[in-house]
């Protein structure tokens, strides 16, 4: 969808205005990276959630986007989600790693939703092509992957960007 | 027909003039602000102040194109745009170019396109300016691999807590110490006593009196002061083997 032109972009915008009416949260999932596709469709959404990985080049990935975000977007929200972390005191880590060197370096501020732990049977969901959220809901990584749902969904944000952009209803 | 003696008559000349472009036109300007919809039939207005007139543009975003472009694009107050009308036909789908002046390094001017499919501008590749540098590189690595960094307050609130434990049990080992040594000055205390009455009666009574036997009695008041030195020196022995293992 990135690679779609202006002009389709912009007709694809235009019809999901049209669901503002009937649909509450509109997320997409973007590319990752600081591409100026992904920067552009960023700067539309509402809001922006980067999801990283405790993998230090996901954090350095992530760390770009949120540069190049925030310097066409000042005003810009961004959440941290971390993915596949050990433990939740891992993904703490994780988060306030981005978050020291964005608010060092870029004097600016990311928000954490949450951290989802790393199960291996996610794998096997994946394979079986079993959304594990609703096949394995006892699993931790299904909780996590709600609470993270629930703490976005519920949280007043005012118009942020990310590698998923999502938009609010007004 | 149009009032126009109304409309001179409240003719105000702060307020922007409308722009109703033709095919061709070209507005460039700087973005003085953008009025949100008043009602569901009201239209957004995007005002701009022309650069080559100096004039307020009001630039009605009734076009869905053009109003999809502002929204992708979001030109913010005080940023220089360009806006060109390519058609004057309502129906054609695009209508409008939009193009935004922001000093964004690396990203280069959309061309126009050619068809619908046509690919947008280069992506960024710069690294060294849109990536992280060295230096922020190596500063999340680091933020990475140390141990987060102690709260001061909460350190020195446990360290308090500490401390105060040690002077607690401090201070009931001196409790205790005090305890033993009234034991031992009690045993020494009573021990003399039976030292001396441990000669008997007539020791007393000749005490003036060279006793007969004065060596055996110095030398069993020897024994039994030594005796007694030894019970003192045994108790204050076991009270430091006590104090050592505490």
């Amino acid at each position: 969808m990135i690679r779609l032109s202006r002009k389709r972009l912009g007709a694809f915008l235009e019809q999901t205005r049209e669901l503002a009416s009937t649909t509450d949260l509109l997320i997409f999932d973007a590319a990752a990276g600081a591409d100026a596709k992904v920067m552009t469709f960023a700067r539309a959404a509402d809001e922006v959630v980067l999801v990283i990985t405790p993998d230090p080049a996901s954090i350095v990935d992530a760390f770009a986007t949120a540069k190049v975000l925030f310097r066409s977007e000042p005003d810009a929200k961004v959440r941290v989600v971390v993915n596949m972390a050990e433990s939740q005191e891992q993904a703490l880590k994780v988060y306030r790693a981005l978050e020291s060197a964005v608010r060092q370096f870029i004097k600016k501020t990311v928000y954490y939703s949450g951290g989802i732990l790393f199960d291996s049977r996610v794998s096997s969901c994946n394979r079986n092509k079993t959304p594990f959220v609703l096949g394995e809901r006892s699993l931790h990584v299904s909780q996590d992957v709600r609470r993270v749902a629930g703490l976005i969904g519920s949280t007043q944000v005012a118009r942020q960007a990310q590698t998923v952009g999502m938009q609010r209803a007004a | 027909m149009r009032d126009i003696h109304a409309e001179l008559e409240q003719w105000d000349y702060d307020a922007p003039t409308t722009w109703e472009p033709s095919s061709g036109d070209i507005l460039i300007g700087v973005v003085k602000g953008c009025s949100s919809r008043g009602s569901e039939n009201a239209v957004e207005t995007l005002t701009v102040q022309e650069e080559e007139t100096g004039l307020l543009v009001a630039v009605l975003l009734d076009a869905p194109d053009l109003a999809n472009l502002i929204r992708l694009q979001r030109p913010h107050a005080g940023e220089r745009i360009g806006i060109k009308c390519v058609s004057s036909r309502a129906k054609d789908p695009s209508r409008f170019i939009l193009m935004v002046d922001r000093d964004q390094i690396g990203e280069q001017p959309l061309p126009i396109p050619t068809g619908e499919d046509a690919p947008e501008a280069a992506e960024l590749h710069d690294d060294d300016v849109e990536g992280a540098t060295y230096e922020e590189r190596s500063f999340i690595e680091q933020a990475l691999h140390e141990d987060d960094p102690p709260n001061p307050e909460f350190a020195s609130q446990e360290d308090d807590g500490a401390l105060r434990e040690i002077i607690r049990r401090q201070d009931e080992q001196i409790a205790q110490q005090a305890r033993s040594i009234t034991e031992l000055e009690s045993i020494i205390t009573s021990a003399i006593p039976l030292l001396c009455n441990s000669a008997g009666p007539e020791a007393s009574a000749k005490a003036d009196e060279p006793p007969a036997n004065n060596g055996m009695s110095k030398f069993a008041l020897a024994i039994t002061f030594v005796s007694s030195l030894s019970l003192a020196l045994a108790c204050y022995i076991a009270y430091l083997l006590l104090s050592a293992h505490v």
